[in-house]
């Protein structure tokens, strides 16, 4: 079986006149059934990276495969990503958003979509202009962890939502999580979930400069994924 | 899924679209039973400096009013077609498990459907507000026969008339798609300037519409189009209608070619959501 | 509620600890099923696949064995549970004592300070 993700050289450089590669010939295979934190601090080159990896972005040189395959309606069809950014067309009802997602995506499971929107209570005819911030970024993650996808590419999820919303976040990815799937998660906020990763990348001006598993770091360092992260980043 | 982008552009399209228009059908409607059924008749004066003016004004409102409609169709189909693949509702749009042509495909096809009723529904606007039966009779019989003669009837070199009226209707279409897709270039090749996306795509459809005009009359000078201006004892009107009609036409289906690719590199390649 | 979890340790370690504590306290009964590995997951809100790591431990020891179909059940053998008992109590009083030395008290010191207060509770 291949590898979930392969970046093989993979560099960007935005403009010839920009000084330096947003990703610099980044190296890395990602196995299934796990759960991966992408972390960084701003401009390290995280979301070039999960650009690339949703075909949002083309290479400079290099290449990205995922299962094997060049980015392309394949690769989308096993993907489920959820951009940093609102990406819900705002005049569009709930509902209409959940059949938009299962007429396109076969993987789409709308009676677990609405389950978790019965759960949280949000009216599914009510459009997305008349929803809080917060609301909207949880009917989008539900949207995204409704899909049975094998690689679940989550930036910021966590980002800014306070934290009853990010306890919710996190167990609706647990929940949702199937063991064969992997999960690649961008976050600065390594604290609130470094128990749920298995394995973190740390990246710094487009390059990996650190893979290793979470039990490593804590057995061989004796040391948090949060203290290594200072550490590693010390200004 | 081709079918499933064009009718999620059209249930985007639809609502204002629809709204727009059946106003001005509205306005229209409400013109000819107030004022042009009570105005334009055989016993109208239209010396009457009052008719005159109220004639002359109503007609210029109206025209007002359809180019504002004609206007905002294509800054709506504008604004739908960067908004939904190059602002943030990009980010889903673009990870559909659909291509980039059937994404370019499936929004040249419903822009055009609507940039084609639009103009038809702004003809049929001015033929519901003007078209009272005194009009008819008089000046819509002269129009009507002016342009068979000019088109159908004299030696245009049209085979039949119903193939005449085919042309006409391709060449309308072949008209909007033109401007749908230089809409469309204009915003993807406009995306790549980071922080002037908007300004950029305004300032590129002057500029291929501009390019087009020029494009146009050379072609017209180079294939001697031009020279029978210069030679008044052959000049026949509607053989040169024709031959720039026909010329335009060729032109424009260049054209949609060109822009259909050039908007489909960008959409391929060139891609950089904000 | 999420499990407290300590920072400086591997995750998997600690599951362990936390659930041999539940049976030695009762909360897992012996010879009763164990939550499944979702449940427990979500419960400690860990990543799945750590919980399985740490059952899969727990199973190497024999303190739980799985039902092949039907999940993972807590053991019915009692000197096991009694050992696992006796080594956690062995292990907590070896902290007391450690951090009791630590405050500057002596062996026997320690230990009529125990005697006194145990006199004083119910």
């Amino acid at each position: 079986m291949n590898p979930i993700l392969e970046c093989r050289g993979l560099t960007k450089r935005y403009s010839r006149t920009s000084a330096a590669n947003a990703l610099d010939h980044l190296n890395l295979t990602l196995e299934r059934g796990q759960i991966v934190g992408l972390l960084g601090p701003n401009g390290s080159g995280k979301t070039t990276l999960i650009k690339l990896i949703n075909d949002l972005l083309v290479p400079t040189s290099g290449t990205v495969l995922i299962d094997g395959k060049q980015p392309g309606v394949e690769t989308k069809r096993c993907i489920s990503y959820l951009p940093e950014r609102n990406c819900l067309n705002p005049s569009m009802r709930v509902k209409d958003m959940v059949s938009y997602y299962g007429d396109f995506y076969d993987n789409f499971n709308r009676q677990r979509a609405g389950q978790m929107l019965d759960d949280l209570q949000i009216d599914e005819h009510s459009r997305l202009k008349t929803l809080s911030k917060g609301t909207t970024e949880k009917v989008q993650l539900i949207l995204v962890m409704s899909r049975d996808a094998d690689l679940y590419v989550l930036d910021e999820p966590i980002g800014g939502v306070d934290p009853a919303a990010r306890d919710y976040i996190l167990q609706t990815i647990l929940t949702n999580y199937n063991e064969n799937a992997t999960i690649l998660l961008s976050t600065h906020l390594i604290q609130d979930i470094e128990n749920i990763l298995d394995r973190v990348l740390f990246m710094r001006t487009g390059r990996l400069v650190l893979n290793s598993s979470v039990d490593e770091i804590r057995m061989e360092k004796k040391k948090s994924v949060d203290m290594m992260f200072r550490e590693v980043f010390k200004c | 899924m081709l079918r499933k982008l064009i009718k999620y552009d059209l249930k985007a399209l639809n609502p204002i679209l629809i709204f727009v228009h059946a106003f001005l059908l509205l306005a229209a409607l409400c013109i000819r039973i107030f004022i042009s059924g009570r105005l334009f008749h055989e016993d109208s004066d239209f010396s009457d400096p009052y008719t005159a003016m109220a004639v002359g004004l109503l007609v210029v409102l109206f025209s007002l009013a359809v180019v504002l409609v004609l206007f905002s169709t294509e800054l709506l189909i504008a604004v739908r077609f960067y908004k939904n693949l190059f602002s943030g509702e990009g980010y889903l749009t673009l990870t559909l498990p659909v291509t980039p042509g059937q994404h370019l495909l499936s929004r040249t096809i419903s822009g055009t459907l609507w940039g084609t009723l639009d103009m038809f529904l702004c003809f049929f606007s001015v033929y519901l507000a003007f078209a009272t039966p005194y009009v008819r009779e008089t000046v819509g019989r002269e129009l009507l026969q002016a342009w068979k003669e000019l088109l159908l009837m004299s030696d245009s070199g049209l085979p039949s008339p119903a193939a005449a009226v085919c042309f006409y209707i391709l060449f309308c279409i072949t008209g909007v798609a033109t401007t749908v897709l230089t809409i469309y270039a204009s915003v993807a090749v406009g995306q790549v300037l980071f922080g002037h996306r908007i300004i950029g795509a305004i300032a590129l459809f002057f500029v291929i519409n501009t390019a087009f005009s020029i494009l146009s009359f050379i072609a017209l000078a180079l294939t001697g189009g031009l020279n029978m201006f210069f030679t008044p004892a052959t000049f026949n009107p509607a053989m040169h209608v024709k031959y720039s009609l026909v010329l335009t036409e060729w032109l424009s289906v260049a054209t949609i070619l060109v822009l259909y690719l050039l908007t489909y590199y960008m959409m391929k390649k060139k891609i950089n959501l904000d | 509620m999420p499990w407290e979890l300590q920072n400086d340790r591997p995750i998997y370690l600690q599951l362990m600890e936390q659930i041999r504590q539940d049976i030695v306290s009762g909360k897992y009964e012996p010879g009763k099923k164990l939550p499944s590995v979702r449940e427990l997951a979500l419960d400690a809100a860990v990543n799945p696949n750590t919980m399985q790591k740490a059952l899969s431990e727990l199973e190497r020891s024999g303190l739980v064995y799985s039902q092949r179909t039907s999940g993972r059940y807590i053991t019915e053998d009692e000197t096991m549970l009694n050992q696992l008992k006796h080594e956690l109590a062995v292990t907590h009083i070896r902290q007391f004592f450690g951090k009791m030395k630590q405050l500057g008290f002596e062996h026997e010191e320690i230990l009529s300070l125990i005697q006194e207060l145990a006199k004083e509770e119910p």
